[in-house]
């Protein structure tokens, strides 16, 4: 059952009551929460959940309550900047700014051809810019160069999905996790990160006992502290623990020999590949010990309804896709798909993320059409009505491809749409000496860090400030209504991509202009007729219809007009040749199978098990990296906190990066709590105080990925290195190698000092003093002695947010 | 088909040279690199006798050729992965590694001119699903 009552959470400033309250949807995370914006004399002044919608009942997190603040800025860029000769940005006209850019693509197109542009955009967008940017991509620039901020959050979820059931679409639903008896959150921080999905799974954990809480992670996150079992393994052994699992629970017998005989292909390698992974092996491998492991397979082999949900610790660590198709594999042979409380479910990061994936602003073609597949390309062909040799055919290049390209110079423009991937993406040395070659664009309501390698920056409209639909992680399609225009100057991502074609006069093969439509609303439409009989089918929606429903689930057409709760109820997967999104890939080395070879398998429409063999991280921890690390985010704030920094209350409570680190390590290397350490890596450094404590489990330091400003040191790529998963080209920011060295004064005993005037002299605490230098408390010191002095101590204990331990 | 036999039969050779000078090394991406190699030179060894065949049909080759040009698109990336761990780790091989780059690079480059050649031959709708576009002379 879900939330059985509402609590409407309300964040608003103003004198008097406001003017009017607008629909729309956060714009923060992937779980989708319902909201009404508040306007007052044409500004945003607050938000409130909607109490309507089934996803949250009201309730808003403290990110989704934060977000307008941004809308209000006063740093809003209101018009475009050029970089001038001497290397300035300054500020232009847009006709100025889209005559640029339209002049450097038609040269780029001329001299490097079509794959030397790319669009790289974002999660945080609408459903409506992102199939522009397909259609555009695609039929107007012919580019395989479309990529997206998503590759980070959510490709190893697409093609996990590709590989098991043939095409895109989780397949379980949040109603299946308030059915769930056993509910597995792997590598999914889930009360940091999608706080309202959280409390929803708590409310009813705490009214009944269900589910039982299976949290995978090697940190103690707030999640696991709520969990019935955690399982803490060691950085980058997913796969190995998952192989245990699975073959702990065929040994027991608890798999389902009918379901896997009728609805799935490929058992008996499947089998062969777990094989080897004992329980001692898996214990030595993962750091479990048994009997957590049996308790775990256990509760996994017996329970009748299992949801399994995944996000960032298993989509931004080795063997990512591996990892998430070894979950598939364990819901197939168990047969725990496409019923009730039961199926994987594997998360997005971001709001829209999904629909960027759905429509093929990144992956694969517009409605989950296969790019290999000649006769999805015919079809699009005919539905945009261009020729299909335009259409670019095979697989993408992902972003981290790219900046090999742009290295190589065969990249000459880089249209970055709302994502700050001078911090977001790992190895950012790398990345900003690739983007300073070639010419970027960005577009952004914020001057981000990306600013500094842009060649042009366009402003772009906020939440509130546009039309829209965005895709949640299970397939909810929400409505957003435009509650005011965005500030003089500033225009939409839809309306500059509209310009942008109009101004490059792209036209389909009748002479017609590409892009025929010309609100987000009408683009909706088209988009609705190139879904239809697609797994992804959305022709029974309309904007009207989303907002009276509060949100559908695709597929929604004639015959399921109120969309579908969950995919393959019906145990019929997309993996009919014909069908298919992806002809799959290898799952050890990620090469795309050809049309011949995926015949060969013979899956039509049989889920398909795949061996998982392990494949370790490539970088680990050596003598002169001693410690893994790992990045990640807090609950107080988004992504690189170009929204969430301006919220006073928000940027208030975490100010600053630190490093968490084990107290068994801090004391190894004698470390005051809050004490500023440098943590290098082979590409960089940072400077963070210590949060020592028992987060983390011995050696291993985490670092919140959110602070990446050009002043200071606390940009957690500086540090990571940029290997990727061979499937889904996600990066492995988990695991990575490090090293924390101490930055201290020296101070030198005289006959005068006692320790306290020397911590009194250092503003320090006399214990902290004795800490840093291992002193006993009645230890006596001498004069000449030197003494060690932590550079400087911060405060770095942020508060809990758990809403729901307050109502138990 | 005598040119595009030795574009292809350069390419098998490089890539068992890489195979022989890499095979000793102890991390994860060599492991993929070595499965990736062996599986092209492996693929190159069944077209190149379809090769010699003058008439030769694209239908008859083009699950070798698309597998011979997706593991190199493979390649290139672990292989720069790669270089990138061996510099981090202030690993002695690297320099042998630049080295094996550079071998890598020219069998690009070969496949490259092997994908013309195709295209000249077969036309580019029907090579436009068997090779990589990345592949194929970038301006028509
Ligand atoms: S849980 Fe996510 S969608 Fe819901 S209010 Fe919080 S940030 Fe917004």
């Amino acid at each position: 059952m879900s939330w059985i009552d509402e609590r409407v959470d309300m964040n608003v400033y103003s004198q008097g009551e406001v003017d009017r309250w607008v629909y729309s949807t956060c714009n923060i995370c992937s779980v989708g929460c319902g909201c009404h914006i508040a306007v007052k004399d044409d500004k945003i002044v607050g938000i409130r959940g909607n109490a309507e919608h089934p996803i949250n009942r009201g309730r808003l997190g403290p990110k989704g309550e934060n977000q307008w603040y941004a809308n209000n800025s006063t740093d809003r860029l209101v018009s475009p900047l050029i970089r001038n000769a001497s290397g300035e940005l300054v500020p232009a006209s847009w006709e100025e700014a889209m005559s640029l850019i339209v002049r450097k693509t038609k040269e780029t197109l001329k001299q490097k051809g079509p794959n030397s542009i790319a669009i790289y955009s974002t999660g945080q967008g609408h459903l409506e810019d992102y199939y522009t940017i397909a259609k555009i991509g695609r039929a107007g620039l012919r580019t395989h160069l479309l990529d997206a901020n998503t590759r980070l959050c959510t490709s190893t979820t697409e093609f996990c999905l590709l590989q098991s059931f043939g095409a895109d679409g989780t397949p379980a639903s949040y109603g299946d996790v308030d059915q769930a008896d056993v509910l597995m959150l792997f590598g999914h921080n889930l009360a940091e990160t999608g706080t309202v999905l959280f409390e929803r799974v708590m409310q009813r954990k705490n009214r009944t006992g269900k589910p039982y809480l299976i949290v995978v992670d090697p940190r103690l996150t707030p999640t696991a502290k709520e969990a019935d079992l955690h399982l803490q393994l060691y950085p980058g052994t997913n796969v190995p623990l998952l192989n245990g699992l699975t073959r702990m629970i065929v040994k027991a017998g608890q798999i389902d020999e009918a379901f896997i005989r009728k609805h799935t292909i490929g058992y008996d390698k499947m089998l062969e590949s777990v094989e080897e992974w004992t329980p001692e092996k898996c214990a030595e491998v993962t750091g479990i010990p048994v009997d957590q492991l049996e308790k775990g397979a256990k509760a996994l082999g017996q329970a009748a309804r299992v949801v399994t949900t995944t996000l960032q610790g298993t989509f931004q660590s080795a063997d990512a896709t591996t990892a998430c198709v070894a979950i598939n594999n364990y819901h197939l042979i168990r047969g725990l798909i496409g019923k009730p409380g039961c199926g994987p479910l594997h998360m997005a990061g971001q709001p829209s993320s999904s629909a960027n994936r759905t429509v093929g602003g990144v992956g694969t073609y517009p409605a989950h059409r296969n790019p290999q597949n000649p006769r999805h390309l015919q079809e699009m062909a005919r539905l945009w009505n261009v020729e299909e040799r335009v259409l670019p055919a095979g697989p993408e290049k992902g972003i981290e491809d790219q900046i090999s390209m742009i290295e190589r110079d065969e990249i000459g423009l880089f249209w970055n749409i709302g994502t700050n991937p001078l911090v977001s993406l790992p190895n950012r040395p790398r990345v900003k000496k690739a983007l300073e070659r070639v010419f970027v664009v960005v577009q952004d309501p914020f001057l981000t860090e990306t600013a500094a390698v842009a060649d042009v920056i366009l402003p772009a409209a906020l939440w509130g400030e546009k039309e829209g639909t965005m895709e949640n992680a299970d397939r909810t399609i929400n409505v957003l209504r435009k509650a005011v225009d965005p500030p003089e100057g500033v225009r939409s991502d839809f309306d500059i991509l509209l310009d942008f074609a109009r101004r490059m006069d792209f036209r389909d093969k009748d002479g017609q202009p590409l892009i025929g439509y010309h609100t987000p609303e009408q683009c909706f439409e088209e988009w609705k007729r190139i879904s239809r009989g697609r797994p992804c089918d959305m022709s029974g929606m309309t904007y009207d219809k989303l907002e009276r429903q509060n949100g559908i689930r695709w597929p929604a057409t004639e015959v399921a007009p109120l969309g579908t709760p969950r995919l393959y109820a019906d145990l019929k997967f997309r993996t009919e040749i014909d069908e298919a999104q992806s002809y799959t890939k290898d799952q050890f080395t990620g090469r795309p199978l050809t049309e011949a070879e995926y015949a060969e398998l013979k899956a039509d429409g049989r889920a398909i098990l795949h061996p998982t063999r392990y494949s370790p991280p490539p970088e680990r921890p050596t003598a002169a990296y001693p410690f893994w690390l790992t990045t990640g985010r807090l609950v107080w704030h988004w992504h690189t906190r170009t929204k969430t920094a301006r919220s006073p209350y928000l940027q208030a409570i975490a100010p600053n990066a630190y490093a968490e680190i084990n107290e068994e390590d801090a004391e190894a290397l004698s470390l005051v709590p809050g004490e500023i350490v440098r943590i290098a890596s082979p590409r960089g450094w940072i400077e963070v105080p210590a949060n020592i404590g028992r987060t983390v489990q011995k050696g291993l330091i985490f670092v919140p990925f959110h602070y990446g400003s050009w002043e200071g040191r606390q940009a957690a790529n500086e540090l990571t290195a940029d290997f990727v998963d061979p499937l889904s080209k996600q990066p492995t920011f988990k695991q990575s190698a490090c090293r924390i060295e101490k930055i201290r004064h020296a101070h030198t005993l005289t006959m005068e000092d006692t320790l306290q005037t020397v911590a009194d002299h250092y503003r320090i605490r006399l214990d902290d003093l004795r800490r840093a230098n291992r002193l006993a408390a009645d230890h006596g010191v001498q004069a000449g002695r030197t003494l060690e002095i932590p550079f400087s101590a911060a405060n770095v204990t942020l508060p809990a947010y758990r809403p729901y331990l307050k109502q138990i | 088909m005598p040119e595009l036999y030795a574009l292809f039969e350069a390419v098998s050779e490089g890539a068992r040279k890489i195979e022989r000078e890499t095979r000793s090394a102890d991390n994860p991406l060599v492991t993929l690199l070595l499965v990736v190699l062996r599986e092209q030179t492996q693929q190159i060894e069944r077209l190149l006798p379809k090769l010699r065949d003058e008439r030769v049909e694209l239908a008859d080759c083009k699950k070798e050729i698309a597998i011979v040009y997706n593991d190199d698109d493979l390649l290139d990336s672990y292989f720069r992965s790669w270089l990138r761990h061996l510099k981090w780790s202030e690993d002695p091989f690297e320099a042998e590694g630049e080295h094996l780059l550079t071998l890598l690079e020219e069998m690009k480059s070969r496949l490259k001119e092997a994908a013309r050649l195709l295209e000249d031959r077969y036309g580019y709708d029907a090579v436009k699903y068997v090779i990589p576009s990345f592949y194929l002379p970038i301006l028509r």
